[in-house]
C-alpha cells in the first residue's frame, strides 16, 4: 500500500453530483471540498437529501462524481477503469451498512474472510485476530440467521477491517440498532481509530453517534455548511437543529 | 385479475420469455412429428393411388400371410387371357414388380435407403408413369428412366447403363423419361421401365408375372367389375379394386410410420414436455416466493384465496397459450428440419408431401402448450394461495409449509419403487411389444420425476464434490458459488434435473445401444465364424446367383447361405425358416446348443428342424414334436424337432431347415446373407479381394472381411444412436433454458449481496465468474445424477432383455463425454445471468433499503 499523500487518508476537491437533466436536474453534491487525514474518526451529518449518502458513495468510489475529483490515499479515482476502481476498493476500502449485509448462507468467519479470499490472499491469522477484536471469537462457526442485529454488525465490521484499508466508510452503522448495541460499534470504531490508526468516515443522522467522532460535517443541500472538531452532544443537537428549521 | 395478470407478465418479460420457450419447443416437436408424418402418409397414399389411376381392379395371386423380404409370389402369365375372356373386362396387362438398381458408369445406383424398382412396362392406360421426353421403351434392351435419376446421375436419352438383376448386371440404352404423376418427391428411389420380356428374363420369371391389372368397360363400374371377377377366377387370386389395392400397398408403408416412427418421434416431443414442465414447476416456484409480499398484499385488500390461485394459474394460461401459438409455427420449422434430418441419416431421404395447416394439429397444439403449462403450474398456484395477507407487512415471511410437504420423500420413495416395478413387469411380461413399451415408459418416467424430487437431498453432497475443484481456485467466486447453489437445495434440485433427464436418457441409448452392439458383434463372432460375409447394399436379398460366385472362388472354402421365408405354424404362430446348406453349416456355424449338437445341422436335408430357444418356448416346442408349417401361398410341410439353439441375434424368431426342404415349400431362393470361411492358411482380406472379381456382375452384393462387417454394424447402430442424440439434444437445450432462468431469478433475489460484494472488492469478472461456477455446479448436478440414472436404468432394461442377447456394458469414455457436455451446459446457460449480474451498478443494489 502506497504511503504517499501526505497524511491524507481521502481528499475531495470541488466535488459535484448531478441527477438528472436540464430543468429537472438536481445537484446532490455541488462543489465540495474535503479531507480526511489518517486517523480521523470523522461523522457526516445532515437531514434527509442533504447530500450526505452521495457524497459517502463518491468518496468510495461507488459512484462516479460528475465533477471534481476524489483521491484516496493519492490515487486519484476519475482515471481509474472499473476493475482498478474494485481492486482500490477491496484494498484501500472498508465498508459498513446500515442494514449489515451479510452473506446468509456464509458463517461469521467465513463473512469476515470474504474480502480476503477475493483478493486472493487468505490469512487464517488475521481472521483469527479481526474476530477477536470485535469480541466474536466463539461465534465464528454461526450463520448470520443465528447473530443479533450487533453482533452481525460487528461481523460486518470485522469483514471492513480485515483487510485493513486506509479508510473505513460506514453508512448509517447504528441505524437498524438499539442503543446498547449502537454503542458497542461506535466503540469498535472508535477503536479501529486509536489502536489499529484506521481512518473512518461516519454517515449518519444520530446526534449521539456524531459525539463519538473526532470531527463533524454538516451538509445541506448538498454543501458543507459546517465542519468543525470534537462537537458535544449539545452542539452536535443545536447544529442539527438549525439547519432543519432554517 | 386478468388486468392484473397481464400487467405482471409484462412486467417480467424475460422470465415470461424464457418460460415459455421451455414449453414451446415441446409443442413444436410434438406439431412438428404430427405434421411431418401426415406429410409422409401423405405422400405414400399419393404415390400408390396415382400408380394405380388408369388401373380399376387389380388380380393378385392369393397369400395367406405377408412372406418375408421380396418373395413376391407370381401368377402364370396365361391367366392374362382368362381375365381378358370375364364379362365387362376392357382391357387386362400383365405386370412385374421387381428390384434393381441403375449401374452408371460402373457405379451402384443407391447403395442404402430408398428402393430401386423395375417395372414391366404397360401399356396404356395402365401406366403408372407420365412420360417427360422421349418414349417408352419398345425393342429389348430399352428402358425408360424416372427424371429425378436422370438429373442427378447426369445421363439422359440415348445413354447406356445397367441393370443390376439376379443374372448380372444387363446393358440397356434410355429411351425415355418419366415423372411419377403429380409426387413432389419420391424421395431417393428409382424407377426403371423394360419390356415385359426382358423383365421376366432378368428375373427368370418367364411365364411369371406379378399380377394383372384390369380396365372396366364404359358403364361398369370397378366394384362390379371387381364382383364379376372374383366370381369368375379360381380360389387361388385375390381381386380388389385400384384404390382398395392402393390403398393396401400404402398401408404397408404407411403402418410403419404410424406404428414406428410417429410414436417414437412422439416420445422425444414428450419427453422435452416434460422436461419444460421441470422448469415451469420450478419457475413458478420461484416467482411464488419472490412475490410473497405482492401475493400477500393481493390478500390483505380483499382478493380471496381462490383469486390468488388464479392469478398464478391463469398467467400459467397465458405463457401456456403462447407458448402452444408459437410452438404450432415452429412446429412446421420442426418437421422440415427432421426432413433435413432424415436426408442426412438416410440417405436417399422419404418422399414428403406438401406441409398442411390441419386444425387438428393446431388444436392439440394449443392443448399441449396450455396443459402441461397449467399442470406444472398448479402446485406453485396452490402455494401462492396459502400466503398469508401479513406476508404484504413483514419482510421475510415464508409460505407455511403445507401438509403432506413432510410426506415428499416417502412419496417420491413409492413412486420411484412403482417406476422400477412398472419397468421390470414391462421387460418380463408376455404382452404386446407397444404396450409393454409404454408400461417401461410410464415406469421411467414416474422414475425420472421421484429422483428429481429425491434429488434436493443429494444436492449439497454432490456440490460439494462438483464444487471442491471451482474452491481451489483463487477467489471467492467458487466458494460463494458453491453457497450459493445449495441455499435452496429445493431450487437447484429442480433446475438440476431438466437436464438430469436430457442426459440421463442420452447415458441411456448410450448404455443400450452399446449392449446391441455388442450382442451383434458376439453373435457374428460366436455363430456365423465366418472369414468373409456377403449381403446386399440395401435391405433386400442378393441374387441367388451370388452363391456359386462365391463358393467358386480359389480360396473360399464353405459358403453358408442364408435363404429366409415366413411360415405359419400350427399352434405355434409365425416364424421365420431358414434353409441352410446342411453340410456347410455344420462346418461353419457356431450356434450355442440348449439342446443338440452340431451334427444334426448335417442331417436337416432329412426333413428335420432345429429350433431357436426363444421360438421353442412361446411356440411349446420340444425335441421330437412335429412342427406343422405352412407357407405364405399355402404350401404345407412338417418338420420334427430334432434339437434347440439360442439365438437372440441372426436365426431367431423360428427355426432352420435343410435347403431341400425349404425349396419343396418356400417360394424365397435369394438369400439375405451369405457366410463364407477360406482355407486353412488363406489371407481372408486376398480371398475378399477374389471374392469381390467373382461378384462383379452383382453390384448389389457386397463383400466383407468379418472385421469390416463387424464396424460396419457397429456403424449402423452408431448412426441410429447419433439420430436419436439429436432428437434428445433438444431436451438439452430446453433445460438450459430453465438454468438461465433460475439464474436470473435468483440474480434479481440477491441484487442487495452482489451489490455489497462488488463494494467490498468482487470484480465483474469475479462477479461473472460466481454466477458461472453455480451454473455448472446445478448443471453439473443433473449430469451426474443423470448419467448414474440412465446407467441404472439402461442395466434393468439390459438385465430383463438379456435373453434377446442385450449385454450391459458401459461406454465409460462417452459417460465422461456426457459429463463434460453437462459442465458446457452449464457455461452456456450462464452467459446471459451473468453478463446481467455485471452489468447491476453496486449503487443500485445498494440502494435497495
Amino acid at each position: 500500500m502506497s504511503t504517499n499523500g501526505d497524511g491524507i487518508a481521502v481528499h475531495a476537491e470541488g466535488l459535484g453530483r448531478r441527477y438528472g437533466e436540464g430543468e429537472a436536474a438536481i445537484d446532490a453534491l455541488a462543489d465540495v471540498t474535503v479531507s480526511f487525514p489518517k486517523g480521523q474518526f470523522a461523522a457526516v451529518m445532515g437531514p434527509s437529501g442533504s447530500g450526505k449518502s452521495t457524497l459517502l458513495h463518491c468518496l468510495a468510489g461507488l459512484d462516479r462524481p460528475t465533477s471534481g475529483e476524489v483521491t484516496i490515499d493519492g490515487t486519484a479515482l476519475s482515471g481509474l477503469s472499473d476493475r482498478d476502481l474494485t481492486v482500490l476498493r477491496r484494498t484501500a476500502i472498508g465498508f459498513i451498512f446500515q442494514s449489515f449485509n451479510l452473506l446468509p448462507m456464509l458463517t461469521a468467519r467465513e463473512n469476515v474472510e470474504l474480502p480476503l479470499r477475493i483478493a486472493g490472499r487468505l490469512d487464517s491469522a488475521r481472521v483469527d485476530a479481526t474476530l477477536a477484536d470485535v469480541a466474536l471469537g466463539d461465534r465464528a462457526t454461526h450463520r448470520p440467521a443465528e447473530l443479533s442485529g450487533g453482533q452481525q454488525q460487528r461481523v460486518a465490521i470485522a469483514r471492513a477491517l480485515v483487510s485493513h484499508p486506509t479508510v473505513i466508510f460506514a453508512d448509517e452503522p447504528t441505524g437498524n440498532l438499539d442503543s446498547t448495541s449502537g454503542h458497542e460499534i461506535l466503540h469498535l470504531l472508535r477503536r479501529a481509530v486509536d489502536e489499529g490508526g484506521r481512518t473512518v468516515v461516519m454517515v449518519t443522522h444520530d446526534p449521539r453517534a456524531a459525539v463519538v467522532a473526532d470531527r463533524v460535517l454538516m451538509l445541506s443541500d448538498g454543501r458543507v455548511v459546517m465542519d468543525r472538531p470534537g462537537m458535544t452532544a449539545d452542539e452536535i443537537y443545536d447544529a442539527v437543529r438549525t439547519l432543519d428549521s432554517p | 385479475m386478468i388486468r392484473f395478470i397481464l400487467a405482471g407478465l409484462r412486467q417480467r418479460k424475460l422470465r415470461a420469455g424464457l418460460t415459455a420457450t421451455a414449453i414451446l419447443l415441446g409443442v413444436a416437436m410434438v406439431t412438428g412429428t404430427l405434421v411431418l408424418t401426415s406429410q409422409i402418409t401423405r405422400a405414400f397414399d399419393e404415390i400408390f393411388q396415382s400408380a394405380n389411376q388408369g388401373v380399376d381392379v387389380r388380380v393378385t395371386p392369393h397369400i395367406d400371410f405377408e412372406g418375408r423380404f421380396g418373395s413376391i409370389p407370381t401368377l402364370p402369365e396365361s391367366f392374362v387371357a382368362k381375365v381378358k375372356g370375364i364379362e365387362g373386362v376392357a382391357a387386362a396387362a400383365p405386370e412385374i414388380a421387381a428390384l434393381g438398381s441403375p449401374v452408371i458408369n460402373g457405379e451402384y445406383v443407391q447403395a442404402t435407403g430408398a428402393p430401386s424398382f423395375v417395372f414391366a412396362l404397360e401399356p396404356p392406360p395402365f401406366q403408372a408413369t407420365t412420360l417427360a421426353s422421349g418414349r417408352y421403351p419398345q425393342a429389348s434392351g430399352e428402358v425408360a428412366v424416372n427424371q429425378g435419376l436422370a438429373d442427378s446421375r447426369g445421363v439422359g436419352i440415348g445413354s447406356r447403363m445397367g441393370i443390376a438383376t439376379p443374372k448380372g448386371v444387363r446393358p440397356v440404352t434410355i429411351t425415355g423419361l418419366v415423372t411419377f404423376a403429380n409426387i413432389s418427391s419420391i424421395g431417393g428411389a428409382t424407377i426403371t421401365i423394360a419390356p415385359i420380356a426382358d423383365v421376366q428374363r432378368w428375373y427368370q420369371m418367364e411365364g411369371k408375372i406379378n399380377s394383372i391389372a384390369v380396365s372396366a368397360k364404359p358403364g361398369v363400374s370397378p366394384t362390379e367389375l371387381a364382383r364379376s371377377l372374383a366370381a369368375g377366377l379360381p380360389r387361388t387370386v385375390d381381386v380388389a379394386t385400384g384404390q382398395q389395392d392402393a390403398a393396401k400397398q400404402a398401408k404397408r408403408t404407411t403402418d410403419a410410420i404410424n406404428n414406428f416412427l410417429r410414436p417414437a418421434l412422439l416420445a422425444f416431443g414428450f419427453i422435452a414436455l416434460f422436461v419444460g414442465a421441470f422448469i415451469i414447476f420450478n419457475t413458478f416456484s420461484i416467482t411464488v416466493a419472490q412475490r410473497l409480499r405482492e401475493l400477500g398484499l393481493l390478500r390483505t385488500i380483499g382478493a380471496s384465496r381462490r383469486q390468488v390461485m388464479w392469478s398464478v394459474v391463469g398467467e400459467a394460461l397465458v405463457i401456456g397459450l403462447v407458448a402452444g401459438i408459437v410452438g404450432l409455427a415452429a412446429g412446421y420449422g420442426f418437421a422440415w428440419l427432421l426432413v433435413k434430418v432424415f436426408d442426412a441419416f438416410l440417405p436417399g431421404g422419404i418422399p414428403v408431401a406438401a406441409a398442411q395447416l390441419s386444425p387438428g394439429i393446431a388444436l392439440i397444439a394449443l392443448l399441449v402448450g396450455v396443459g402441461v403449462t397449467v399442470v406444472a403450474a398448479l402446485i406453485p398456484a396452490f402455494r401462492a394461495s396459502r400466503v398469508p395477507p401479513i406476508a404484504a407487512l413483514r419482510e421475510g415471511a415464508e409460505i407455511p409449509p403445507s401438509r403432506i410437504s413432510r410426506f415428499t420423500p416417502i412419496i417420491s420413495g413409492v413412486l420411484a419403487a412403482a417406476g422400477v416395478a412398472l419397468i421390470v413387469s414391462g421387460l418380463t411380461s408376455n404382452g404386446d411389444a407397444t404396450d409393454r413399451l409404454l408400461i417401461m415408459a410410464l415406469g421411467s418416467f414416474l422414475v425420472f420425476a421421484a429422483i428429481g424430487a429425491l434429488s434436493r437431498y443429494a444436492v449439497p453432497f454432490l456440490a460439494r464434490v462438483i464444487g471442491w475443484p471451482l474452491e481451489r481456485l483463487p477467489g471467492a467466486s467458487g466458494a460463494l458459488a458453491r453457497r450459493n447453489a445449495t441455499r435452496n437445495p429445493a431450487r437447484t434440485a429442480a433446475t438440476a434435473a431438466a437436464l438430469m433427464i436430457g442426459i440421463g436418457l442420452v447415458a441411456f441409448v448410450a448404455v443400450f445401444a452399446q449392449g446391441l452392439k455388442a450382442s451383434f458383434t458376439d453373435a457374428i463372432d460366436n455363430t456365423l465364424r465366418g472369414d468373409l460375409i456377403v449381403t446386399g447394399r440395401s435391405f433386400t436379398p442378393i441374387p441367388a446367383g451370388t452363391v456359386t460366385a462365391t463358393a467358386s472362388t480359389p480360396g473360399v472354402r464353405d459358403v453358408v447361405a442364408a435363404v429366409t421365408d415366413r411360415a405359419k405354424v400350427d399352434g405355434a404362430g409365425k416364424a421365420i425358416v431358414y434353409g441352410l446348406d446342411p453340410a456347410a453349416a455344420e462346418r461353419t456355424l457356431g450356434l450355442e446348443w440348449v439342446q443338440g449338437s452340431p451334427a444334426l445341422l448335417g442331417q436337416l436335408n432329412s426333413g428335420t428342424a432345429v429350433v431357436e430357444s426363444q421360438y421353442a418356448k412361446s411356440g411349446n416346442l420340444a425335441v421330437g414334436d412335429i412342427i406343422y408349417a405352412a407357407s405364405s401361398t399355402g404350401k404345407r410341410s412338417q418338420f420334427r424337432v430334432a434339437g434347440i439353439y439360442k439365438d437372440p441375434d441372426i436365426f431367431n424368431q423360428g427355426f432352420i431347415v435343410g435347403q431341400l426342404p425349404f425349396q419343396r415349400v418356400f417360394a424365397a431362393r435369394d438369400p439375405i446373407f451369405l457366410v463364407a470361411t477360406v482355407d486353412p492358411g488363406r489371407d481372408p482380406v486376398a480371398v475378399k479381394d477374389a471374392v469381390a472379381r467373382s461378384l462383379k456382375p452383382y453390384p448389389i452384393a457386397q463383400v466383407r472381411t468379418n472385421a469390416e462387417y463387424r464396424d460396419e454394424i457397429s456403424k449402423q447402430v452408431d448412426s441410429i444412436l447419433y439420430l436419436l442424440y439429436v432428437l434428445l439434444a433438444m431436451s438439452v437445450v430446453i433445460s438450459l433454458f430453465g438454468i438461465v432462468n433460475t439464474l436470473v431469478l435468483s440474480i434479481t433475489e440477491r441484487i442487495r449481496e452482489i451489490g455489497m460484494l462488488r463494494a467490498i472488492g468482487l470484480t465483474r469478472s469475479q462477479l461473472r465468474r460466481m454466477v458461472r461456477y453455480e451454473s455448472v455446479i446445478t448443471s453439473g448436478i443433473g449430469g451426474v445424477i443423470g448419467i448414474v440414472l440412465g446407467v441404472a436404468l439402461a442395466w434393468v432394461f439390459c438385465l430383463g432383455l438379456a435373453d434377446q442377447g442385450i449385454v450391459f456394458r458401459v461406454p465409460w469414455l462417452q459417460l465422461v463425454v456426457f459429463f463434460v457436455v453437462s459442465i458446457a451446459a452449464g457455461v452456456l446457460a450462464a452467459v446471459l445471468p451473468a453478463r446481467r449480474a455485471a452489468r447491476l451498478d453496486p449503487l443500485d443494489a445498494l440502494h435497495y433499503e
